[in-house]
């Protein structure tokens, strides 16, 4: 068999320019479907990404009336107890998670100044000792709520760089007032997101989608949630899980404590399952790029019908060499053999250059379009193993023609 | 003592179809060849000599008739048997030399031990030996391009018989070769024959025909001899059986 791949090899090599032309089909074949695979695969890890966010593997758990999530500005709402301690400690001690927080919250404000200045974009949040770690924040100037402030109803407030910058433009916030509902609440510490949870910024449309999401966050201590808001609010709930794929566990096993909370029947905890939306986004661009893996297994299929034709000229013209090899006593299998391992060989090697070339291709695409890529091994091997069944199956009309030449005929050709 | 019998051609008859015709290339062939022999087959172009040595090689079947090679009926004989047949017991050489033109002269006489799927460092060592047995030891790593016609011959010499045959069948041997380089291969045919070697030449050549041991005449398909031992007359009457 080596005996047999060496020879083939060394026919293959002492027509370069042929082989080469013969196995270009294959290769164009082979590097587009590379290409495009590497380019789904990339748009995919991409996805889950963007959704799920690199490293934070945060699950949303929201009160939910029916389809939608509940407006808690339309006020008292009933048939939901505040979620206990007890359930609390349950949901942070379940397998995989790493820590989770409750909170109350209003995504957009109007009701937060300073000095006469309205914080007119950002959201508030009423959040319990877990919620900078959960959500991956750090204190980098002052200091963070401690226990004296939840047990004396200090009126204290951490902000962000994006709030501090609209109600304190070119001045230190630290130790000022600001005013939310009309109450005084003293800011204590800024806060920014920790550079692990920085999600990847690219172009210019990530760049936008960062800034709204980081636009102006004023936090205070759940104690102080009453002072402007009501007592009784529900909570909502993010649950960090230790890997992206068992958010969809977590978030499920940690609704199911928190529904016991709620006796109304038209309310319910739903986790917000970012991987399966990420997934369903996955298929889509998926099954468009199926469909161009089809038109370039055509290109596959010409190749193919590349090398039978060629392979076929190659027995007429090597008529003689068969009809010697078969006087010196070689049988019928052992030509059918050498035909077959030459044309293996030959589309083999143009499958390993279409997966190199394919390879490229993907980068100048990344390069071009901002597409990340990625490199799939399973469609790598999958490549080589398909073009090497393109030689055997297209090899094969050939070779059986030059086993079954008659010795005398082959010798006599001239 | 009797020498053993090794190639026995009874009453054999080849045809060809042609068309809606058939044409009979041999007929009656009758040839007795034994260990040790030295034979010599002349004839005119067209009269039968190629296809004969086909029939001799086992590379065709008769159309009728019987062919013992060495005390076995091979008219019978399946495609793989008679392959494994020409790769044991028959060397080749041809008028053209027939060596592959990629290879270099150690790898082309390694083609039938691999045929035989011998190890690939015992291939080596006999071709190498064989090859310095015909004089060609500083012309291994050769290809054929860069060999004179005569040098060209003894590769194919060195060929045929590395696996040892029980006939070394030739054809033409000296048709494309000088004078001197002719005499040269056989001056080796001879030696092989005294060797032990048994050899069945084509020729048209009166002079390399006489070196030897045996002649037959092939005319018109049919094949004569004044050495009733090496043609055994047939008996009257016999042969004409055979409808045409």
């Amino acid at each position: 068999m080596k005996e047999n791949f060496l020879e083939a090899l060394q026919e293959i090599l002492s027509h370069k320019m042929r082989s080469f032309l013969t196995m270009l089909g294959v290769i164009i074949g082979i590097a587009s479907i590379i290409s495009i695979v590497s380019t789904i695969k990339g748009t995919n890890d991409r996805i889950m990404q963007d959704l799920v966010g690199k490293g934070n593997n945060n699950v949303t758990i929201a009160l939910y009336r029916g389809n939608t999530p509940v407006d808690f500005e339309e006020g008292s709402i009933s048939g939901v107890s505040l979620v206990s301690s007890g359930q609390m400690e349950r949901i942070r001690e379940l397998d995989h998670v790493e820590d989770a927080t409750f909170f109350n919250h209003r995504e957009s404000v109007y009701n937060v100044s300073a000095g006469g200045v309205l914080l007119d974009s950002g959201a508030i949040y009423g959040i319990d000792d877990h919620f900078l770690n959960t959500c991956g924040y750090a204190v980098y100037r002052g200091r963070r709520f401690v226990e004296a402030d939840r047990i004396n109803h200090n009126k204290v407030a951490l902000l962000d760089s994006a709030a501090s910058d609209v109600l304190f433009p070119g001045r230190d916030p630290l130790g000022k007032t600001i005013e939310i509902s009309g109450e005084p609440f003293i800011v204590v510490g800024l806060i920014q997101k920790e550079s692990e949870y920085q999600p990847a910024i690219e172009n210019l449309t990530d760049y936008e989608t960062y800034m709204e999401q980081s636009y102006g966050m004023v936090l205070i201590p759940s104690a102080d949630w009453g002072i402007t808001y009501l007592f009784d609010e529900p909570q909502n709930a993010y649950v960090r899980a230790d890997t992206t794929e068992n958010m969809s566990a977590v978030g499920k096993a940690a609704q199911k404590i928190l529904q016991e909370s709620v006796s109304s029947s038209d309310l319910s905890y739903v986790a917000e399952d970012l991987v399966e939306e990420a997934k369903e986004q996955q298929q889509l661009t998926a099954s468009t790029n199926r469909l161009l893996i089809w038109v370039a297994g055509i290109s596959l299929l010409v190749g193919g019908i590349g090398v039978m034709n060629i392979m076929l000229v190659s027995v007429t013209e090597r008529t003689r060499e068969i009809g010697l090899r078969r006087s010196l006593g070689a049988r019928k299998r052992r030509i059918l053999l050498q035909f077959l391992t030459e044309s293996a060989v030959l589309t083999s090697l143009g499958g390993i250059f279409g997966v190199l070339m394919g390879l490229i291709m993907a980068q100048v695409i990344s390069k071009l379009s901002g597409v990340e890529v990625g490199i799939s091994l399973p469609a790598i091997a999958i490549a080589v193993v398909f073009s090497m069944v393109i030689g055997i199956v297209f090899g094969l009309l050939p070779s059986i023609k030059a086993a079954n030449l008659n010795p005398i005929d082959a010798l006599r050709r001239e | 003592m009797e020498a053993k019998q090794i190639l026995l051609m009874k009453d054999v008859y080849k045809d060809f179809p042609q068309g809606d015709l058939t044409v009979n290339v041999l007929k009656h062939i009758n040839l007795n060849v034994s260990e040790g022999d030295y034979v010599a087959i002349t004839g005119p172009s067209g009269s039968g000599k190629t296809t004969l040595m086909n029939l001799m090689g086992c590379l065709d079947t008769v159309t009728s008739g019987k062919m013992i090679f060495d005390g076995e009926d091979v008219s019978t004989y399946t495609d793989n048997q008679l392959s494994d047949l020409r790769l044991k017991k028959i060397g080749f050489v041809f008028q053209t030399f027939e060596l592959l033109g990629q290879k270099t002269a150690l790898k082309n006489v390694c083609m039938p031990l691999s045929f035989a799927d011998i190890p690939k460092k015992e291939q080596i060592e006999r071709a190498e030996e064989a090859l310095e047995k015909v004089g060609l030891s500083d012309r291994m790593d050769f290809r054929p391009n860069q060999l004179s016609g005569g040098q060209k011959q003894r590769v194919a010499i060195a060929r045929a018989m590395i696996l040892k045959p029980r006939i070394l069948l030739a054809d033409e041997p000296t048709g494309a070769l000088d004078s001197a380089s002719g005499a040269q291969v056989m001056d080796l045919f001879s030696k092989l024959n005294e060797e032990g070697t048994t050899i069945i030449m084509i020729t048209h050549d009166r002079d390399v025909a006489s070196r030897a041991k045996r002649r037959a005449l092939m005319k018109d398909g049919i094949l004569s001899s004044e050495d009733t031992a090496l043609v055994p007359l047939h008996r009257s009457g016999e042969g004409d059986e055979h409808e045409s």
